[in-house]
């Protein structure tokens, strides 16, 4: 009267739906929580999960229900050690009783409602609606690439790519079709051989006095139950006629040369199936691969940074931010992103991430070296393959002619090499000599540029940057 | 001999054959046929965030109660429910996992054999919830939810759910057992009540040509008040007479009372269900270890878990299972070895067979009841419980009676109150439905024993509501006798 059941392989995510309901429900109230939390959180964070904090009243189901400590209250509690009857026990401010929670406070407790997202709910909310902008329509052609996929299985390959499961399974089909008829054939001789050593053991048994006669008789109906058990079988009729011949013609001799002669054929099958190779050049298959085409799903972002002495901790720490968001948003975006760093001075030079943003140079600013270092790297990275973007975060100091030139450069060499470009002011300086200068080719379409004054303004700007224009 | 704390199937199916030996020897009363699932962790999860069922509706709070129950197990701040056992037929019992050996003997014990036979037999949810069809009901659920959201989008489905849900409580008729469900009775009432709202609509059309003509001058005639009697069952009423709804949209609204229906027992039978489960589990390890069926580590595991499980901590809210347990557990001792006390007291168990006693308490009883019935003054003893008061205004609390004799009476008849619907959830009416002019709906709060509306909770309830009416909604505020009172609400 009762079943048991194993049900941990039946599926696990159930809920999956109605969590997603959830966020879809609030999401507007969790999209100001997650920007909340870009803004502040340290940005070794902000590639994992988040815990948000939503106040239950936001989203609580209301009910109909007595207000606290109205009316008549009346309590029943346990444990009573020291009250007797018409004793009073003060009552604490709010109407709480002695002790003990209030029954009629019920659930409507204050903590907030704390929950987990993961690291991509987090990040499809903190990137929601945003839009790589302008994969550009004119190169459309060339944002495909020729790929390899798996494609099945071919008799054609290298040993590499033996399919070893594949070949084996080949080879016991051969195994099985060819020795079918062979085996069908020993089992037959074996089962004659039997027949006659157990007739001739009958023989020994009855003694001298049996009479040949019967012996031939017994034997031809053994012979002609044989030749009858063989064309039961249609299909190892054929394979069979010549055995059933022979026995037929054995049928006349004497039964001892008989079971020589079947002994000898059993023999000669198993050695005839011992024939069957185990594997056969015919079994190798190789795992298939064909070209296709495909969209290119590799990015790599160039990091240009200015290092110079204006630039202090607190403005490169801006400039991270924004760094960091874009690398995420890429990473959405692409199967695979590299990062480059350059940080320029007077000069500029690729270095590693720790140095890019904590290492200190002292020196001049010179925008051009940096871009043209960025032009040096970018050859590294063939545009057929490479969707190229470049970020350059700065405090826009430019000396000279420096501002005029870089804007030139970047809208004639570098402008063929990337795929999109973008620059951030950082500090308080909004108008500064490069943003003027870069101005220009951003109304031209070049370039993408913002400004970010502090580190709460990051994430409004690098919204702005990517918000789709309708 | 069962022992360690590994287990395999062999041992489950084992500890369940041991349990039902003795618990037929406990008690006499037919069960529903057991379903046992071993389950993971995350499927336990799954199944508390669905309220237990296996196949539910989708709804966003029910990822809500996921991502609670989730954070705070892998937080560490709660455990997991051992176990989960369903009003159904066969009756599921989800087990973890990770449950050793001595915790899923206890709980083979308390769901299987405990929950399962307060399930059978008890009266309020043989009345109330149909174990046979509920399951059927939830696919049924699900799929129309389903489609509604595919032909009128989430949005809209979701608008109606929120808002039948926020009248969840009122979703019972109090004092009627409502029909019996089945589920394809239920997709043909469907079809049915789908064509009739087309007919009607179609009568609309042509009613409002009729009406033109003067007939017998129906604007003097004082109307007829209706409904004719107030209607506690809110949801009920809105599914039937709103005149805004659309046939799916009410088709909604009667899943969400149907739920609600089907949950109503559970929640006013728990000091009994968890009383007479604790009971169980307790009577039978002592029997599985006398008999030397399980080892004593096990049978101390499993005690362990038990006085955690029927802890009261002193001064605080009571816990049903320790309530439960302990007049469960006095139960035997009035039949075994009453004292004279308990004749005075107790005269309808005292001295009587055990087997009947437990019977009749888990059949024809719930929790305001069975408070009522056989809560005995040793219980009260023990527990220390004492009654205590405080009108609105005072400002301190008087103690009416405590754990003797004298008390007793108090005691027990303000503590089976406090399990009373009208306790529990405010009673709230609908009063009247002025169909034939602005088709206001009216709503009466009946402030018993002077308690007031949580009227911020209960505005935006109403808010609710008005989305299921589009019409004016008033609710109104009487005193005990139900004469009508002043204006609360209105939106």
């Amino acid at each position: 009267m009762s079943t048991l059941i194993d049900a941990r392989q039946r599926g696990r995510d159930k809920s999956a739906d109605n969590r997603a309901r959830f966020l879809r429900r609030f999401r507007g109230l969790l999209r100001s929580k997650v920007a909340d939390l870009a803004r502040h959180r340290s940005i070794r964070d902000a590639n994992q999960g988040a815990e948000l904090e939503l106040s239950p009243h936001d989203i609580s189901e209301p009910r109909f229900r007595h207000r606290a400590g109205s009316g008549a209250q009346s309590k029943i509690l346990p444990g009573n050690d020291r009250f007797t009857r018409g004793e009073h026990i003060p009552r604490r401010p709010q109407g709480a009783a002695e002790g003990g929670s209030d029954p009629a406070d019920g659930s409507a407790g204050d903590d907030p409602f704390r929950f987990v997202l993961t690291r991509d709910e987090y990040l499809g909310i903190l990137f929601d609606d945003l839009e790589l902008p302008r994969l550009l329509r004119t190169q459309q052609a060339d944002i495909t690439e020729t790929r390899i996929r798996r494609a099945g299985y071919s008799r054609q390959g290298v040993p590499g790519t033996l399919a070893v499961p594949r070949t084996m399974k080949t080879s016991l089909a051969r195994r099985t079709a060819l020795s079918g008829a062979l085996r069908e054939q020993l089992r037959l001789a074996r089962a004659e051989l039997a027949a006659r050593e157990a007739e001739t053991e009958a023989e020994a048994e009855a003694g001298a006095e049996a009479a040949t006669e019967a012996t031939a008789r017994s034997a031809s109906e053994a012979t002609a139950k044989s030749a009858s058990e063989a064309t039961l079988n249609p299909a190892s009729a054929d394979a069979l006629a010549p055995e059933s011949e022979r026995t037929t013609t054995l049928a006349t001799d004497q039964p001892t040369n008989v079971a020589q002669r079947l002994r000898s054929r059993i023999v000669e099958l198993e050695r005839q199936l011992q024939h069957v190779p185990f594997l056969d050049e015919l079994d190798l298959r190789y795992r298939a691969a064909v070209p296709f085409e495909s969209p290119r799903t590799a990015a790599v972002m160039i990091c240009l940074m200015d290092v110079s002495s204006s630039m202090d901790e607190d403005l490169k720490d801006i400039a991270k931010r924004f760094f960091l968001l874009l690398y995420l948003f890429l990473e959405r975006k692409y199967d695979r992103v590299e990062l480059v760093f350059i940080r320029h001075t007077e000069d500029a030079e690729e270095c590693q991430e720790q140095e890019f943003f904590h290492g200190s140079k002292s020196g001049g600013t010179r925008v051009l070296a940096g871009l043209q270092k960025v032009a040096e790297v970018a050859l590294r990275y063939p545009a057929s393959h490479w969707n190229v973007y470049l970020a350059q975060a700065s405090d826009g100091d430019a000396f000279g002619d420096d501002g005029t030139r870089s804007a030139q450069f970047l809208a004639s060499t570098l402008r063929e090499r990337l795929r999109f470009a973008v620059f951030l002011g950082v500090g308080s300086d909004e108008n500064s000599t490069l943003a003027r200068s870069y101005r220009a080719i951003a109304d031209a379409g070049y370039l993408s540029m913002a400004h970010a004054a502090n580190r709460d303004l990051v994430y409004p700007a690098f919204r702005a940057l990517f918000l789709p224009t309708a | 001999m069962l022992h360690g704390s590994e287990w395999s199937f062999a041992d489950l199916r084992h500890a369940y054959d041991l349990c039902a030996g003795h618990f037929s020897q406990l008690i006499d009363v037919p069960l529903y046929e057991n379903q046992l699932e071993v389950i993971a962790a995350e499927q336990m999860l799954d199944a508390i965030a669905a309220v237990g069922l296996p196949v539910h509706y989708g709804h966003w709070s029910f990822g809500k109660s996921f991502l609670n129950s989730q954070r705070n197990y892998l937080a560490g701040h709660s455990p997991l429910a051992y176990e989960i056992v369903l009003n159904t037929r066969p009756a599921i019992a989800y087990l973890m996992e990770t449950n050793t050996l001595a915790m899923q003997t206890l709980v083979i014990a308390h769901a299987c054999f405990g929950h399962n036979a307060v399930f059978a037999n008890n009266y309020l949810f043989k009345e109330r919830s149909n174990a046979d069809a509920i399951l059927d009901y939830c696919v049924f659920a699900r799929d129309y939810v389903r489609r509604c959201e595919e032909r009128y989008g989430c949005d809209r489905v979701e608008e109606v759910l929120d808002a039948a849900h926020a009248l969840q409580d009122h979703g019972v008729d109090r004092y009627r057992s409502p029909s019996r469900l089945d589920s394809k009775r239920e997709r043909e009432a469907q079809a049915e009540r789908m064509r009739a709202a087309m007919a009607q609509n179609a009568q609309h059309a042509f009613a409002s040509l009729r009406t033109t003509a003067p007939t017998e001058s129906p604007l003097f005639a004082k109307p007829e008040r209706f409904p004719a009697e107030p209607q506690d069952n809110i949801l009920y009423f809105i599914e039937k007479h709103s005149p805004s709804l659309e046939p799916w949209q009410r088709e909604l609204v009667r899943i969400v009372r149907k739920f609600a229906e089907y949950f109503h027992p559970q929640r006013f039978t728990k000091v009994l269900n968890e009383g007479f489960a604790s009971f169980t589990h307790y009577t039978l390890l002592h029997a599985l270890h006398e008999a030397g069926d399980i080892s004593d580590a096990i049978f101390l595991e499993t005690m362990e878990s038990h006085t955690a499980v029927i802890r009261q901590a002193p001064y605080s809210e009571l816990n049903p299972y320790a309530l439960g347990f302990a007049v469960f557990r006095d139960l035997r001792r009035l039949c075994e070895h009453p004292e004279a006390e308990d004749f005075q007291y107790m005269p309808a168990v005292a001295g009587r067979e055990l087997r009947s006693v437990l019977r009749e308490a888990i059949t024809d009883y719930r929790d305001d009841s069975f408070l009522l019935q056989f809560l005995s003054p040793r219980v009260v003893r023990d527990l220390k419980l004492f009654a205590c008061s405080a009108p609105g205004e005072a400002s301190h609390w008087t103690v009416d009676a405590v754990q003797d004799l004298e008390g007793f009476e108090t005691v027990r008849s303000r503590l089976a109150r406090h399990y009373q619907y009208e306790h529990v959830v405010p009673e709230i009416e609908v009063l009247d439905y002025a169909r034939s002019n602005t088709r206001a709906l009216t709503l009466r709060y009946r402030a018993l024993g002077g308690r007031s509306l949580d009227t911020e909770a209960a505005t935006r309830v109403m808010r609710h509501v008005k989305r299921l009416w589009n019409f004016p909604i008033r609710m109104l505020e009487s005193d005990d006798s139900g004469a009508a009172g002043k204006l609360l609400l209105t939106v």
